[in-house]
């Protein structure tokens, strides 16, 4: 097959969360068709909810993934507890928050450091750089290390968490325990400052995208928990019109659901939370990026890793804040009176916006349950933005070259195709 | 001194548990100066907590092509074979650790890894019990082998 015509095939992606792959077909030196497709079988989840009481879905959802449980929770909290119509006590807002503040510690740690800082000091995998840059590998694990820390104060473990539950949690955590983790916080955080330095030092290209970025927006505080859907392009529309706006529909080749912004495809994540939030960012985050010379909101798909890294400083700084104010509570957790009626939930976990949907029959347990992650809505963003960065790149480089290429673009956003349902297979075909 | 740790790894459910029934069991034997952990999926987070001790004994279920029960012994990490390139972090489990641990020049001067082998599905517990009191004198035996080595050298 000659070079202007051929197929290329990425079968499995590599450092991806979960299962998928790629098929490209190059005809006559440009892209007649870019397939990322999802293969993991559906998981189905929503169908194992039906008939669930409140806390066994809580329970349950944080085991749709290892590595973001407490944002699935927190989604269904927020959705179970709005149909419950229960409002949500000062300490518990606070500590659902420092709960959050751990999964984002854990979860971007976990992808920088083992996920794209191989894909930017290229090498093969974080145990081959870890040989030449033992300190970086280091200070990822410790900063994982800290988020960990922080989900099992609250969650009981950091692997699919328990304490969590519909109106609270089952146990506060001791001021004694609470200040020996606060003292772990400020001691390390010197290594998040160095860490956003070092992120934005990064070589990586400049080249800008056009694309819409969409999270939420909360008036007073950097999202997590709460707020209203918002974009760059004017959206502004409260979590229980989601379905009005963002739609989900079938594409042949992926067993996962793409998500559409009134047709068209959109960034969820963390460039798109800082595209939209960075001025409810601490002076000390912005003092940083000066330092680092680096400007939001950017449309260069790349900053993705910098966001990571300052939401992970900015996560240290929310979480000293709120432990250097807690205070013990005898009564953690809300009383629950089920009722009947169909309630959303709306939060940011670390890879997007998490959106889910419950109807609870007048037995108080499930009726009905839909469940959108953010890997399928970045799905569409991420076929969008191969086609541009392989173009960019030139389709005349090897199969080798264009995989390599193709999977560093992929793993910019830190997909989780098992929560998605569910990444590389890369097929070209050059015709 | 020789600063000695006995961990056992795994997740609570089904028969990954059985690290944690070694460690419970060695619990009840006078091992006043072995340090006994268990730590449900700790990712590469288990090379910090292996940091602080010059002998680990690491105890993990196995499962491979050998009938229920038998106990595995490596001592060499090199034997562990990864698919380097496709490391997710959901994959991430104890021979990648190892492995990174090696990278890293962290892991303990002398690291032994035992291990059980289990089925996918909930198995014999009787024969995995017998299992894990084989594994507790092993390791009751090779920590005694390794004080009596140190004595004899020192005296």
């Amino acid at each position: 097959m000659n070079e202007l015509q051929k197929d290329l095939t990425i079968p499995i992606i590599a450092r991806v969360e979960g299962e998928g792959a790629l098929h490209l077909k190059i005809h006559e030196g440009k892209i007649s068709q870019l397939e990322l497709s999802i293969y993991e079988p559906p998981r189905l989840f929503e169908k194992f909810l039906e008939g669930r009481s409140p806390n066994e879905v809580i329970d349950a959802v944080a085991r749709i993934c290892g590595i973001c449980p407490v944002a699935y929770q927190m989604s269904a909290v927020q959705a179970i507890e709005h149909i419950f119509e229960m409002p949500v006590n000062p300490w518990v807002r606070e500590m659902r928050r420092l709960f959050y503040c751990g999964e984002w510690m854990e979860s971007h740690g976990l992808h920088i450091h083992m996920l794209a800082a191989p894909d930017f000091l290229r090498y093969p995998s974080v145990i081959a750089m870890a040989k030449d840059h033992p300190d970086i590998v280091k200070r990822g694990m410790h900063l994982h290390g800290l988020g960990l820390l922080l989900m099992s104060l609250l969650g009981k473990r950091s692997v699919h968490p328990v304490g969590a539950c519909v109106g609270g949690f089952y146990a506060a955590p001791k001021v004694s325990a609470v200040q020996e983790v606060l003292a772990q916080f400020k001691k390390s955080l010197p290594l998040a400052q160095e860490l956003v330095l070092w992120s934005a030092s990064l070589p990586m290209t400049k080249v800008k995208q056009e694309f819409t970025s969409v999270c939420l927006r909360h008036p007073q505080e950097y999202p997590m928990n709460e707020g209203r859907i918002v974009s760059d392009r004017g959206l502004n529309i409260d979590i229980s019109e989601f379905d009005n706006y963002l739609k989900e529909s079938q594409v042949p080749y992926s067993t996962a659901l793409q998500c559409h912004l009134q047709g068209k495809s959109y960034l969820v994540g963390p460039l798109a939370r800082l595209n939209l939030n960075h001025d409810l960012l601490p002076a000390a985050v912005h003092d940083l990026l000066k330092e680092a010379n680096i400007v939001f909101p950017s449309q260069n798909m790349f900053h993705s890793v910098i966001a990571r890294s300052v939401e992970i400083y900015y996560a240290m700084l929310e979480a000293i804040r709120i432990m250097e104010n807690y205070v013990y509570t005898t009564t953690p957790c809300a009383t629950i009176t089920p009722r009947a009626g169909i309630g959303f939930g709306c939060t940011e976990a670390p890879r997007g916006l998490l959106w889910h949907r419950y109807e609870f029959n007048e037995e108080g347990l499930v009726a009905s349950s839909r469940i959108v992650p953010p890997t399928s809505q970045n799905q569409a963003r991420i076929e969008e933005d191969l086609w541009h960065s392989l173009m960019e790149f030139g389709l005349d480089h090897s199969d080798d070259d264009l995989r390599f290429h193709s999977e560093m673009v992929i793993r910019n956003y830190d997909p989780c195709i098992s929560c998605s349902t569910h990444f590389l297979q890369l097929k070209v075909e050059r015709s | 001194m020789n600063k000695i740790a006995v961990i056992g790894v795994g997740s609570p459910f089904a028969d990954d548990h059985i690290a944690y029934d070694v460690i419970e069991l060695l619990r009840l034997e006078s091992l006043s100066s072995v340090s006994l952990q268990y730590y449900d999926r700790p990712g590469w987070y288990l090379l910090e907590y292996m940091q602080d001790f010059d002998t680990v004994h690491l105890i993990d279920a196995v499962i491979s092509d050998q009938p229920l029960g038998t106990l595995h012994r490596y001592e060499n990490i090199d034997y562990f074979k990864i698919q380097e390139a496709m490391l997710s972090s959901h994959s991430f489990g104890l021979a990648e650790t190892l492995l990174l641990g090696q990278s890293l020049n962290q892991l303990p001067a002398q690291l032994v890894i035992h291990g059980i082998e289990i089925a996918m599905a909930h198995s014999d517990e009787k024969l995995l019990k017998e299992a894990c009191l084989a594994l507790v004198e092993r390791i009751k035996k090779e920590l005694l082998c390794s004080s009596l080595q140190k004595c004899i050298k020192f005296n």
